[in-house]
């Protein structure tokens, strides 16, 4: 590649070791929070279902998603930090690394390392704990053999929840994946206050387009909502008509929608990391 | 090299700081910038180095535009802010080890002989230093990289006086021909034997853009117990006037006084305009 291009690993490489440099405490910082935080909440579970039964593999997959969750809010809602201080954007606006190259190594540091990264660190804490559950077994006797929990295994973290319908499987992993890009995005957006109005922006937008659909729903169809001590809705044929057998149109366009925005917010956060001006 | 066409600027809710300016310069210069508190040589320096936009026109550096930021673009670029960002938690030869692979022509050896000229311990951490200190850590890596524009911010903003001359030595030994040094400062003193070429800007205008040799050719400074007849501008102290007069042809050539002269262009005694009239020539 000559120097004009505008993608060269030696610049993914030296921008790498930038970030890695500049934050290396808080990647390790992270890494043991994380473990801890995990051995604390299993210890937590480990402990309250002592005598009830006894804690399989399966019954990670719950815990594991919702830390998947909390992990695109604290680790990917953390992408361009350098963004955030009128200083610190000056000086990694002008290194010398193409616009693609910065947002790639962000892509890779605040997106991919952290979706890898915390299997292994949820399997690694799960390891712990167990062990650490049968020291604790050991030396005051509080449960048989038989309870003893479980390590979670990588293979059942990962299985995704079978759905009968596959739009709903794709609409499914769709929001997550639509979470993870806005809190990506949301760091070049809203810098230091993506963690509060990145979900308050989704809340809003959410909030449109649920009480727009109520609203019409109460204009056309004055009968489907009954106000009495609770709102109660009758909406008319919501799964019909099929697009194909058994997807309704709402679930097949919702999941067109999900995946665009996904797409989409990094496209426009790219773009807007192109006319940042400091 | 830098070529400026019909910038216009302005912040948000603010009037405008540049309208239709037009600017060149070619490679090899020591520009010294110099203006008002607020006459926007930061932002210009901003705008050469594409942090910022221009509202109109183009800013080009060696052919390309400061707003696309291009990696050609910037590793021949090094700009050291007024503010300083240094990561404190590292030592200067983790700065150094951090930074360097940026920019190709990086000069190790040179880095380490400034940083022994400005008294600076490789080994220390960046959080221990004063913010001089800091500051010279940063021109000593600047000059390093040997880019072919440098931009210089207040530079010696928090320099004691032994480190300016420092400063001063340093650019003078470090700067090769093909690189551009662009000092935007309103300490005039401080850059008044190290530029080659000093532009004014006041009130969003290039008021005066002259080379420093050109204008000891045209100009003459003086002080005397009263102003000549003909001076072009003056100013009274305690010791007498200092003026500013035409430089006849056979009179010897006087030092640029450029805080004289600074003073002279904002009041608009002096400016390129009147220095090319005729009326100036005809002392010549």
């Amino acid at each position: 590649m000559n120097s004009t291009s505008n993608f060269q690993i030696k610049r993914i490489g030296n921008l790498i070791r930038y970030e890695w440099v500049n934050r290396k405490k808080m990647y390790v910082a992270a890494i043991f929070g994380m473990i801890a935080l995990l051995i604390f909440f299993f210890q937590f579970f480990f402990y309250s279902n002592i005598g009830s039964m006894r804690w399989e593999s399966g019954y990670y997959h719950g815990v594991f998603i919702i830390g998947l969750f909390i992990l695109s809010f604290l680790a990917v809602g953390q992408s361009f930090l350098d963004l955030r201080e009128k200083k610190s954007a000056r000086l990694y606006l002008t290194l010398p690394a193409s616009h693609l190259e910065k947002y790639t190594v962000q892509f890779l540091m605040r997106v991919f390392l952290p979706l890898v990264c915390y299997p292994l660190l949820f399997w690694v804490a799960s390891i712990l704990s167990v062990e650490l559950f049968k020291l604790g077994d050991l030396i005051f006797s509080y449960s048989s053999e038989s309870s003893n929990p479980e390590v979670a295994q990588l293979g059942d973290l990962l299985k995704l929840p079978e759905f009968q319908i596959s739009v709903v499987y794709w609409l499914a992993v769709g929001l997550l994946f639509m979470i993870l890009s806005l809190m990506f995005s949301g760091g070049v957006f809203f810098g230091k206050w993506n963690f509060i109005l990145m979900p308050l922006t989704v809340l809003f937008v959410y909030g449109i387009m649920a009480v727009s659909t109520i609203g019409l729903l109460w204009l056309l169809k004055p009968d489907s909502i009954q106000w009495e001590e609770q709102i109660k809705f009758d909406l008319p044929n919501i799964d019909a008509p099929e697009v194909f057998p058994d997807v309704p149109l709402l679930m097949f366009v919702s999941a067109i929608l999900i995946w665009l925005v996904a797409i989409l917010s990094y496209v426009a956060s790219y773009f807007k990391l192109t006319e940042k001006e400091v | 090299m830098i070529s400026i066409q019909n910038l216009s600027f302005f912040y948000p809710k603010k009037s405008a700081l540049f309208q239709e300016l037009d600017w060149e310069c070619p490679a090899g210069s020591i520009v010294g910038f110099l203006g008002k508190n607020g006459a926007g040589k930061s932002t210009f320096l901003r705008l050469l180095s594409g942090l910022i936009f221009p509202k109109s026109g183009s800013v080009e550096v060696n052919g390309q535009y400061a707003k696309d930021r291009s990696p050609d673009f910037l590793q021949e670029l090094f700009m050291v802010p007024d503010e300083l960002a240094l990561p404190l938690h590292l030592s200067v030869s983790a700065y150094s080890k951090m930074m360097s692979p940026f920019y190709p022509r990086f000069d190790q050896t040179q880095f380490q002989s400034i940083l022994k000229d400005f008294e600076i311990e490789p080994n220390s951490k960046l959080g221990d230093f004063s913010f001089g200190q800091q500051k010279k850590v940063i021109l000593a890596f600047a000059l390093s990289t040997n880019c072919k524009l440098l931009l210089f911010d207040e530079p010696t903003n928090g320099l004691d006086i032994p480190s300016k001359t420092s400063f001063r030595k340093a650019v003078a030994a470090n700067l090769s021909e093909e690189q551009t040094l662009i000092i935007a400062t309103h300490l005039v003193k401080d850059v008044e034997n190290l530029i080659d070429r000093v532009v004014i800007l006041a009130d969003g205008k290039v008021r005066l853009d002259q080379d420093l040799l050109e204008l000891s050719d045209r100009l003459s400074f003086g002080m005397a117990a009263s102003a000549p007849e003909h001076a072009i501008y003056m100013e009274k102290n305690k010791l007498g006037v200092q003026f500013i007069q035409a430089r006849d042809s056979g009179e010897n050539q006087t030092p640029v006084s450029l805080e004289l002269l600074f003073n002279a262009v904002i009041s608009g005694a002096i400016s390129t305009s009147i220095l090319s009239e005729k009326n100036l020539a005809s002392h010549e």
